[in-house]
């Protein structure tokens, strides 16, 4: 009894370092990615992830944290605060480069990776000459979805649209025939585009109120209170669970939604054979909306080195450029390829092709990090419209007010 | 957007083999500095309170580390330039030249709490600052539009808490039934109540506009049009309130003896002059503290606001608090840190301010102090 409370205490001191030693040991040997890809898209990057490992003999593993645009954000500029917690890779789109690269918290990759392999859309994750990100894929890009089963043909023209809309609307009143993400300026620019209009002038200023926006404005509150082909409210959870059970017969949407689509696990009423894709329809003026596009690309947060981040390297290069794992990925999240070695086979995936031929009709988006002041600018203003409470012309003007004060900071 | 699919079996085992290990190493971990502790004190310096001290060693620590240290960091804030353009100066890790001659100052802190009320251009005030993207994004309409809040809260808490509590307090069947049924709200987490709330006021499918067109009335697009987005969050708090003050309100109506009541009978005295007269005096030393954190809570109401509008549409339904989180961290975040530590550290001194002239003018602590 003598000696018990110390072996006790040794005991518990042990079992602690133990605890400790064993959480910190996963951790070394894991490689930690924040995504703001989909389950099923992060599903087949983990599972190319595994073919590497296998090829190389690689002793990491992958953990892939889903988050959420701004949580993403948020949480990195937090761990860059603190100093510590960021992760080894960063998935996402290529608007939020520019923020992260002000905040002087990725990597230039110039040196780290062959950037000749990546002609397609380099740029649009190069801020001031200097690469942040590579490409997964090509894309990003909003395009008319269909189901097939209420939608015999797609729309060539927003006329069409409508009519199609209202005939389904007719024939079945529980199904809605034209849904989209109605508040939200990712899915408003392409409509601007389509007018003509754009968020930067020649000289680099952003122009918010030209006539371009005010006619975009204009056509998107149409839609709602004169055509009342859209619901009263629908966010983008509520137009993709919608299209995915079946009422709801269009919708517009990303090349990121294209693998869930067809699964018919999570969208029973769609699956590969009911799901259509098509390029945005053309505006009274001829013109189709243009989506932004740009794709997803991998960047490397500070901090990352030593083992980890040759490691990185390996595995994003493998994934990027050789032509088998760009092939898989590419078949895997039904998204299109960013290398020119790899292109689009109608016959191996007519989805796949149609999103391409989408693709063509966008514009690129700039990973200029002002472009963040356009969308929160635009934002209210646009919430504003589609509750006929704000004029397109009032709005066009507040946005730009908005958005010089954000600029100047 | 995404669903929970990747929920597995494998990826929960993970999890668990993560948390566990580090669940196990805390409590061990404190348990053996609790033991070193106690030695030392009890041992070395033969403290007569050892123990004492030994259990609330912990607790001091915990409100040390999550309370002390984040006000002070956040007042440190406050005296910083830390936004999206000079990040890198205060991040330790972050790369690029800093451009900053120095980190913290006055001159930052002047002009962190210059721009929550002002915009100033060349030294020269303009006009009220936005706090936000819209121009009703400042700060005295955002400050009406919490007091709105709070006020009209307060009061539908407080009547409705009352109602219930004078209910609950009768002979009744089922009263334990009801009691439950009624604190229902206030056990809900917060998030979980906000977002089936949200659902529920959706203008196609929720079972508001279901029930309005039942009556025959026309559907609202709640959570789209500014002034019914905040009718909707002001109800739902009105009904997450409600509990709290009948929880409280019924406990203190129990403690009134009823020899109150029966004298006054005696005495020819009605319902409406016992609950004047008895019912309202022998509730207030419950009922000042129990407004007070109720003006508190509304007044920095976060959550309910976040998840069911977002602070939208149009910036219209946010109050001080959602718009300092919407200007920190929301969509429409400018990343700067400084003034919106800045922006808390005002709100902070309205409450505390309330707080002070509150709990003076009312004497509601009176009876408290004087025991």
């Amino acid at each position: 009894m003598k000696y018990g409370k110390f072996v006790f205490a040794v005991v518990v001191v042990l079992l602690a370092l133990g605890s400790f030693g064993f959480a910190l040991a996963q951790d070394a040997e894991t490689l930690v990615m924040w995504s703001q890809d989909g389950d099923v898209n992060d599903a087949v990057l983990a599972a190319q992830f595994e073919v590497w490992k296998e090829t190389t003999g690689s002793t990491f593993s992958l953990e892939i944290v889903n988050k959420e645009t701004e949580v993403l954000r948020n949480d990195l500029q937090t761990a860059g605060l603190a100093g510590s917690g960021l992760p080894d890779m960063v998935l996402g789109p290529n608007d939020a480069i520019g923020v992260f690269v002000d905040s002087g918290l990725l990597q230039p990759l110039d040196n780290l990776f062959d950037l000749t392999k990546y002609p397609i859309n380099l740029g649009a994750a190069q801020v001031a000459g200097t690469t942040y990100g590579v490409p997964t894929n090509a894309g990003n890009h909003l395009m008319l979805m269909y189901n097939k089963s209420l939608v015999e043909k797609a729309p060539d023209t927003w006329e069409e649209l409508i009519a199609t809309a209202k005939a389904i609307e007719e024939a079945n009143p529980d199904v809605q025939g034209f849904a989209y993400n109605l508040n939200e300026p990712f899915w408003f620019l392409p409509f601007v585009h389509g007018f003509g209009g754009g968020t930067y002038d020649a000289d680099g200023n952003m122009v918010l109120d030209s006539q371009a926006w005010i006619d975009a404005y204009q056509f998107v509150q149409d839609l709602k209170f004169k055509e009342e082909i859209v619901p009263a409210e629908c966010d983008y959870a509520c137009a993709d669970g919608l299209f995915k059970e079946g009422s709801v017969a269009m919708i517009i949407n990303g090349d990121w939604a294209i693998a869930d689509y067809k699964n018919l696990e999570t969208s029973p009423a769609l699956g590969p054979d009911n799901l259509g894709l098509a390029p945005w329809p053309k505006l009274p003026n001829g013109e189709r909306p243009k989506p932004f596009t740009a794709g997803k690309f991998i960047s490397i947060p500070v901090g990352v080195e030593g083992e980890r981040l040759d490691a990185v390297v390996s595995f994003v290069t493998w994934l990027t450029t050789d032509p088998a794992a760009v092939t898989a990925y590419a078949l895997g999240t039904s998204r299109l390829p960013a290398i020119a070695e790899v292109t689009v086979d109608p016959a191996a995936d007519p989805l796949l092709a149609a999103s391409n031929e989408a693709l063509l009709t966008g514009v690129g988006m700039p990973a200029d990090p002002t472009l963040r002041c356009m969308w929160d600018s635009v934002r209210p203003n646009l919430e504003g419209v589609m509750s006929n409470s704000v004029t397109p012309a009032d709005a066009a003007a507040e946005a730009q007010i908005a958005a010089e004060e954000c600029i100047e900071g | 957007m995404e669903g929970i699919s990747g929920l597995s079996g494998d990826v929960i085992l993970d999890t668990l083999g993560q948390i566990i290990p580090l669940v196990i190493g805390v409590i061990v971990g404190v348990v053996v500095l609790e033991f070193l502790l106690y030695n030392l004190l009890a041992k070395t310096f033969k403290l007569k309170n050892a123990l004492a001290y030994t259990l609330l060693a912990p607790a001091a620590i915990a409100i040390l580390a999550f309370m002390l240290y984040p006000l002070f960091f956040n007042v440190l804030l406050a005296f910083s330039d830390l936004k999206r353009d000079t990040f890198n100066c205060y991040s330790p890790i972050a790369l690029g030249e800093c451009e900053l001659d120095h980190l913290y100052g006055l001159d930052y802190a002047v002009e962190n709490f210059t721009d929550v009320f002002f915009r100033v251009r060349d030294g020269e005030i303009i006009g009220w600052g936005r706090l936000l993207r819209t121009a009703d994004s400042t700060f005295p309409v955002l400050l009406g539009r919490t007091i709105l809040w709070t006020v009209v809260n307060v009061i539908f808490h407080f009547s409705g808490g009352l109602a219930l509590a004078l209910i609950m307090n009768q002979k009744i069947r089922f009263k334990g039934i009801y009691r439950a049924l009624i604190v229902i709200p206030w056990a809900l987490p917060g998030v979980i109540t906000a977002l089936t709330w949200k659902q529920e006021f959706h203008a196609e499918y929720g079972f508001v506009n279901t029930l309005m067109q039942g009556i025959g009335l026309e559907p609202i697009s709640w959570l789209r049009d500014p002034v019914a987005a905040f009718v909707a969050v002001v109800f739902v708090n009105i009904w997450l309130g409600i509990p709290f003050y009948m929880v409280m309100l019924l406990g203190g109506l129990q403690s009134i003896s009823v020899e109150y009541y029966e004298a006054a009978q005696m005495d020819g005295a009605g319902a409406l002059e016992r609950f004047r007269f008895i019912t309202m005096p022998l509730l207030r030393p419950i009922l000042i503290p129990a407004v007070t954190l109720d003006v508190i809570w509304t007044f920095n109401k976060l959550d309910l606001i976040v998840i069911m509008t977002g602070g939208g549409p149009e910036e219209k339904t946010n109050i001080l608090v959602s718009a300092l989180y919407n200007a920190a961290f929301g969509t429409a975040a400018t990343q700067q840190l400084g003034f919106a530590a800045a922006f808390s550290i005002v709100i902070f001194f309205i409450l505390f301010l309330f707080a002070i002239v509150w709990i003076t003018s009312s004497g509601g602590l009176k009876e408290i102090y004087d025991r």
